[in-house]
C-alpha cells in the first residue's frame, strides 16, 4: 500500500513538473503599468551568424532602448528550410528574414499569404533606390524591410605575380584575355576555378555577364529580348574557351571552393573569381591583393549588384502585434541600424551615401556603374514550372565548364526555357 | 447497468489476452510514427500540391507523370541504377568478407575479441565524420592518399579523389562499406555460435580441414541468416542516404552520378537549396510522396519475397 502511494505521488511530480514546463512559454505577456509588454519573436540567418551577430546584438539593443514597451526574443533559428518548413505549417515568428527578389522564395511566401502587406504602415522610402525598392515589392505591395548593401563579384589577383611579368590591372575586355595569354606563356596558372562546387563555380559569369551583356540583362529584366543576344553568347562563349585554354588549374572539375582559395592564397594560381564577402578571407591571409571589377569591351566597369539580405525582414501575416513588428521593420531600414551593420559587419558595402563605409570595404567599391545580376534576373523571369536560375546554375554553367555546351547551345537552352515561361 | 456489464466484459477480455497491453504502448507509438506517415504520405501523392499553395485531387496522374515524363523518368531509372549497383557490390564483395571475418572470430583466433569490437566500432561514426575522415584521406591538399601517391613517384595521378565526375558512387560505396562490416558480421557470428560444436568436431575427427570445414558446413548450415543478411543489405541500399547527400550535394553530383532514389525524392519534396534559397515546384509534395510510395513498394517486393524464401526453406 505504501509503495502503491510514493509510486502515484512520483507519478504526479513528474506530471506536474511536465505540465509546468509544457506552460511556462505562454505567460510571456504580462501586463506592467499602463502599456502592454510585448514580447516580438525574431529569426535571424543562422547561416551567417558568426558574421552578422555583434551588428544585431547593438542593433536589437538599441530598439528595446527606444521602444521600453517591446521586447525581442532573436534567436539565430532562420534558414532556408525552417522558413520554408514554418510557412507550410503556419508556425512563423512575429519576424523573419527574407532574401526579397533575389529568389523565387518571397513571392511564394505572398502568395501562400504568410506575408503581412507593409502598404498601410507608411515606411519612409526617401533614400531608397528603384532596384532597392524591387527587391522589397511582390505585385507593387511592400512585404519586407530595405535593403541598404551589396555584395558583387570581381577578380582578386595576386599582385607579385602580376609585378613579375609586368601586367597591369586591364581598362578593357581586351587586356583582361591578353593578361590570360601572358600569364599561360609564362606557365603560370592564371585562375582558380573551384569546378566541384555549384556555388563556387559561377562568380566568373556573374562577373563577365555584367561587364560584357548588361544591356541585354536590362532588356530581359523587363520582359523584352531574348537570349540569343549577341553579348550574351559572348559571355557564354568566353566561360567554354576558358576552361578549353587550359586557363583554369589542372582536373578544376574536382576542385572544391576551399581547395581553390587555397592554391590562391599559396600563390600557386594568379587570379580568383570571388564574391565581395569573402575579401575578409583573403586580406587576413595576403598581403599582396589586388581587386578589379571586370571591365567592358568599352572599358566602363560594371559590377553586378546583388542587395544583401542583412537587414531585410519580413512581418508574419498572422502575428499578434502588427504594429511592433513593423516598428522593428522601420528601425532595421533607418540611418542610424544600417550605420552600425557598416561598422559591425566585415565586408559589408553600404548602397546608400549617407552610411559611411568601414576601411576594409573601399577598395571593393571601385566599380563605374551597377549592373543586373544575371542570377536575379533569371529568378525574376522563371515561374514555379520553370526554374532558369536552376538550369543555369545546374545545367548551363557545368556544362560551359565541361566544354559540353558551347556558347550558343548554352542560349538555346535558356531560351528554350524562356518560351516555356510565358 | 449496461456499462458495467460491458466494461466487465472488457476488462475479462484484457485479462485473456495480456499480452495485448504489453503490446498496446509499442503498437501505438509504431502507428503514429510508421503507419500514419505512410498512410498520409500516399494520400498526399494523390494531389497535386507543393504545401504552399492550394491543392487539388489528381489521382494516379502523379505516377503516371513520374513515369512518363523523360526527365523523372530518367533521374528515377539513374537513382535506382545506383542503388542496385550499391546493393550488387555489397554482396559480391562485402558479404563474402563478412563471412570469412566472422569465421576467424568464430575459431577464435588470436586477439578475436579485441578485433571484433575494432571491425564493428565504426558503427558508432556519425555518416559527417566519416566523410571528413574519407576527406583526410583523400583531399587533393591535406589528404595523405595523396601524399602517399607523391611519395611512391606516382604523382601524375595524384587529384582530388572526392570530386572525380564518376567515382563519387564508388568513394560512396568504399565509405559505407568501411562503416557497416562489422554490422553483418555480427549477424554472422551469432549464427555461427549457433551451430552445434559436434559437427565441428565430427568433422575434424574425420579429416575436414580449415577451408573445407567453412564450405562444407558452416555455410549450408547459414543459408537462412544469409539470405536475411542479403534483404537486409537490400533495405539498407536502397535507403542509403547520408553519405550520398553529403558527398554529392543536393544534386548528386555531376550529372547525377551518385544519386540516389531518397536524394532524387528529397531534391522533388523539399525543392533545391543553395546559398540564395533555391526553388521549390509547383508540385513538390505531390510527386515527392509519389516517389516515397514507389520505393516503398519496390522495398516491400523485396521483404515478401524473402519471407516466401524463408517459409519454403523451414519446409524442407
Amino acid at each position: 500500500m505504501k509503495r502503491r502511494l510514493i509510486s502515484l505521488l512520483l507519478v504526479f511530480t513528474l506530471i506536474s513538473i511536465f505540465a509546468l514546463v509544457g506552460c511556462s512559454d505562454n505567460t510571456k505577456e504580462s501586463t506592467s503599468g499602463d502599456e502592454e509588454q510585448v514580447t516580438l519573436t525574431v529569426w535571424g540567418d543562422q547561416e551567417n551568424q558568426s558574421k552578422v551577430e555583434p551588428a544585431f546584438t547593438k542593433i536589437n539593443k538599441l530598439f528595446m532602448e527606444k521602444h521600453p514597451n517591446i521586447k525581442l526574443d532573436y534567436q539565430y533559428s532562420g534558414t532556408h528550410q525552417t522558413i520554408d518548413t514554418a510557412v507550410r505549417s503556419n508556425s512563423l515568428p512575429d519576424l523573419f528574414y527574407v532574401q526579397g527578389n533575389k529568389t523565387p522564395m518571397m513571392k511564394l511566401y505572398v502568395e501562400s499569404g504568410a506575408l503581412l502587406s507593409l502598404e498601410d504602415y507608411n515606411l519612409d522610402l526617401s533614400r531608397y533606390s528603384e532596384e532597392a525598392i524591387a527587391y522589397a515589392t511582390v505585385d507593387d505591395k511592400l512585404y519586407s524591410s530595405l535593403p541598404a548593401f551589396m555584395d558583387s563579384q570581381l577578380i582578386y589577383y595576386n599582385k607579385d605575380i602580376f609585378e613579375k611579368y609586368g601586367i597591369n590591372e586591364p581598362e578593357n575586355f581586351e587586356e583582361f584575355i591578353s593578361i590570360f595569354n601572358k600569364l599561360k606563356e609564362n606557365g603560370v596558372t592564371p585562375m582558380s576555378m573551384p569546378g566541384k562546387d555549384e556555388w563556387g563555380r559561377p562568380w566568373l559569369a556573374f562577373s563577365l555577364a555584367s561587364a560584357l551583356a548588361n544591356d541585354a540583362l536590362t532588356s530581359l529584366n523587363n520582359g523584352e529580348g531574348d537570349f540569343s543576344d549577341p553579348n550574351i553568347v559572348k559571355t557564354f562563349q568566353t566561360m567554354h574557351d576558358f576552361a578549353k585554354n587550359d586557363f583554369f588549374s589542372k582536373n578544376f572539375i574536382t576542385v572544391d571552393t576551399s581547395g581553390a582559395q587555397l592554391a590562391f592564397t599559396n600563390g600557386d594560381v594568379a587570379m580568383m573569381a570571388d564574391g565581395t564577402w569573402n575579401h575578409p578571407t583573403y586580406s587576413s591571409t595576403m598581403d599582396n591583393l589586388g581587386t578589379f571589377y571586370i571591365p567592358g569591351v568599352d572599358g566602363e566597369k560594371v559590377a553586378p549588384l546583388s542587395l544583401s539580405n542583412y537587414t531585410t525582414y519580413a512581418v508574419a501575416a498572422n502575428t499578434k502585434h502588427p504594429e511592433e513588428a513593423v516598428e522593428y521593420l522601420k528601425f532595421l531600414s533607418s540611418k542610424e541600424a544600417q550605420q552600425i551593420v557598416a561598422e559591425e559587419v566585415v565586408g559589408a558595402i553600404p548602397t546608400i551615401d549617407d552610411i559611411t563605409p568601414s576601411e576594409d570595404v573601399l577598395e571593393l567599391t571601385e566599380y563605374d556603374s551597377f549592373g543586373h545580376n544575371i542570377l536575379t534576373v533569371l529568378s525574376d523571369v522563371s515561374t514555379d514550372q520553370v526554374a532558369l536560375n536552376d538550369i543555369f546554375m545546374r545545367e548551363i554553367i557545368p556544362g560551359l565548364l565541361t566544354n559540353e555546351l558551347s556558347g550558343e547551345e548554352a542560349a538555346k537552352q535558356l531560351n528554350d526555357a524562356l518560351t516555356k515561361t510565358k | 447497468m449496461q456499462t458495467t456489464k460491458s466494461f466487465a466484459n472488457l476488462k475479462n477480455w484484457f485479462q485473456q489476452h495480456p499480452y495485448l497491453l504489453f503490446i498496446a504502448p509499442g503498437f501505438i507509438l509504431y502507428s503514429i510514427f510508421a503507419i500514419y506517415p505512410i498512410i498520409s504520405a500516399t494520400k498526399m501523392s494523390f494531389y497535386y500540391s507543393n504545401g504552399f499553395g492550394d491543392s487539388h485531387f489528381v489521382g494516379l496522374q502523379n505516377y503516371i507523370e513520374l513515369f512518363t515524363t523523360k526527365e523523372l523518368y530518367s533521374q528515377f531509372l539513374n537513382a535506382f541504377k545506383n542503388n542496385i549497383l550499391l546493393f550488387i557490390l555489397n554482396i559480391l564483395l562485402i558479404l563474402p568478407v563478412q563471412i570469412y571475418l566472422a569465421y576467424l572470430i568464430h575459431t577464435k583466433i588470436k586477439g578475436y575479441r579485441f578485433f571484433q569490437s575494432i571491425i564493428f566500432a565504426p558503427q558508432f561514426i556519425t555518416p559527417t565524420v566519416v566523410l571528413f575522415l574519407g576527406t583526410l584521406i583523400l583531399d587533393q591538399n591535406v589528404g595523405i592518399f595523396n601524399e602517399f601517391l607523391r611519395m611512391i613517384g606516382l604523382e601524375e595521378w595524384v587529384q582530388n579523389w572526392l570530386g572525380v565526375p564518376g567515382m563519387g558512387i564508388f568513394i560512396v560505396f568504399i565509405l559505407n562499406s568501411w562503416v557497416g562490416i562489422g554490422f553483418s558480421m555480427i549477424y554472422f557470428i551469432g549464427a555461427m555460435k549457433m551451430l552445434p560444436e559436434e559437427i565441428f568436431e565430427a568433422a575434424y575427427l574425420d579429416g575436414a580441414g580449415y577451408w573445407s570445414r567453412l564450405f562444407h558446413i558452416v555455410l549450408p548450415l547459414l543459408r537462412t541468416t544469409i539470405i536475411n543478411v542479403v534483404v537486409i543489405s537490400y533495405i539498407f541500399s536502397m535507403t542509403i542516404f547520408d553519405l550520398n547527400y553529403l558527398l554529392g550535394g543536393i544534386e548528386g553530383g555531376y550529372e547525377h552520378s551518385m544519386d540516389v532514389l531518397t536524394l532524387f525524392f528529397y531534391r522533388v519534396a523539399f525543392g533545391t537549396g543553395g546559398a540564395m534559397g533555391g526553388t521549390v515546384g509547383s508540385n513538390s509534395l505531390g510527386m515527392g510522396t509519389t516517389i516515397a510510395v514507389v520505393m516503398f513498394i519496390l522495398i516491400l517486393i523485396a521483404s515478401l519475397v524473402q519471407l516466401k524464401l524463408m517459409v519454403r526453406k523451414e519446409e524442407d
